[in-house]
């Protein structure tokens, strides 16, 4: 399991535009996220970072390195559904769900006392 | 002090036979959610507290009739050895439980912790919704993270399937979790179960609480937000469907079946039962005070034997 560590708001969005356009250097990031008004040295330090936190990998390129995602986007939600949907008793503690999910017979006695209320 | 000690055992026999199992089936619980999950941490309090006491009487009835004594007697040299034996088993034993619900409490933390920083990985924000992070995923998906840092996680299966009425009201819910700060209530009674998994009464407790907890954050929600719209919300998410109309069948009542509460809760909400009046709310108070002294009156017995 991928460990994830407390993300700022630079390393999502860095870690977003790693997701969509793929293998990125530093100066490509700063380029995307120009918008932010950021040095490009600052973006070198946020993706350092997110390789230290285990979610980038760097590849030594010819001129600058590239930093790849370790797993995609939807790898990170699927492990978040699987801890948020785990059954065990200390993950019910962990997380409080709005609805558990309900047997066709308990869904048909609930439907049929939603439906008593309609006019 | 043997018969202190066997006194403090029907005590804690009591609480664990016949109040905790009365609590479990009683129907007034759902008529007053607070004062019962109030009554139920009495009961978990007390037990613990007997039990730590009658492994404690015992340990020291060799050393002199009253508590004080045997202390007094612990300080002079003439200890029995068995009897060192004996208090040293019951330190490992307390030891040992204690442990087990400290490892239960720091798993749940860091189940929350690793789930959290997931979520602050991969969901987005919507201005519209401000208090909640959107999870990209078909899967109906609603829930909250209490703690430090807390967050509200909704998946976008669940956006797709509720109304924005609905989904206020699932988000009052999951608010009132957060603001009442319910996984407090609820995480010694889950440590509980991990460290007694084989007790049923332990598991009854357990699925109570986890119930009230519910119920409370409901009642919550229905202040603000109309009940049947969050009953409509418990059918969509339970099911993951939005109910289909005309199969016509009767409402027929599901006894034991309903494990996570969902029916009970929605029924609960469709045609609420009258709250508590006061005479009954006086009564479970006075039932509370009543549970939280036993452990106190219970070091007085060696004292009363001793006459």
């Amino acid at each position: 399991m991928t460990r994830v560590t407390r993300l700022g708001d630079l390393e999502r969005a860095a870690m977003e535009v790693v997701w969509e356009d793929g293998p990125c250097t530093a100066r490509s990031v700063a380029d995307r996220l120009a918008g932010r008004g950021l040095a490009y040295t600052t973006w070198l330090t946020v993706l350092g970072r997110l390789e230290g936190k285990g979610l980038l990998r760097r590849d030594r390129g010819a001129r600058a390195h590239t930093y790849t995602a370790v797993a995609s986007r939807e790898d990170h939600i699927a492990e978040l559904l699987q801890s948020a949907l785990g059954q065990a008793a200390d993950r019910e503690a962990a997380l409080q769900h709005f609805a558990r999910s309900i047997t066709p017979a308990e869904a048909e006695a609930l439907r049929a006392a939603l439906e008593g209320r309609r006019p | 002090m043997t018969g202190a000690a066997a006194g403090l055992a029907v005590g804690l026999l009591l609480l664990v036979l016949v109040a905790a199992p009365r609590l479990a089936g009683a129907a007034w619980v759902l008529r007053a959610p607070g004062l019962a999950l109030l009554l139920w941490q009495a009961v978990g309090l007390a037990t613990g507290l007997l039990a730590i006491e009658i492994a404690l009487t015992l340990a020291l009835s060799p050393l002199g009739p009253t508590h004080a004594d045997a202390l007094r007697a612990l300080g002079g040299a003439d200890v029995p050895l068995w009897a060192g034996a004996a208090a040293a088993v019951g330190a490992l034993v307390l030891l040992r439980l204690l442990a087990v619900l400290l490892a239960s409490f720091a798993q749940t933390v860091a189940a929350r912790r690793r789930n959290r920083r997931l979520v602050d990985l991969v969901a987005t924000r919507n201005p519209l919704l401000p208090r909640a992070r959107v999870v990209e995923h078909a899967q109906p998906l609603a829930y909250c993270l209490p703690g430090l840092r807390p967050r509200v996680v909704l998946s976008s299966g669940v956006l797709a399937l509720l109304s924005e009425d609905e989904v206020r009201a699932v988000l009052a819910h999951e608010a009132a979790h957060l603001d009442q700060r319910h996984d407090l209530v609820v995480l010694p009674f889950v440590a509980l179960r991990a460290t007694f998994p084989w007790l049923p009464v332990v598991r009854t407790a357990q699925a109570e609480v986890a119930l009230l907890v519910e119920a409370l954050a409901d009642d919550r929600a229905a202040r603000r937000h109309r009940p049947e719209v969050l009953a409509r919300a418990l059918y969509k998410v339970g099911t993951g469907a939005v109910p289909q109309g005309g199969l016509g069948a009767g409402g027929t009542p599901l006894l034991g079946l309903d494990e996570g509460g969902v029916l009970v809760r929605a029924q609960r909400l469709l045609s609420p039962p009258p709250p508590l009046r006061a005479g009954g709310r006086a009564l479970v108070l006075a039932a509370v005070v009543v549970v939280l002294s036993l452990a106190p009156l219970g070091l007085l017995l060696p004292l009363l034997a001793q006459r």
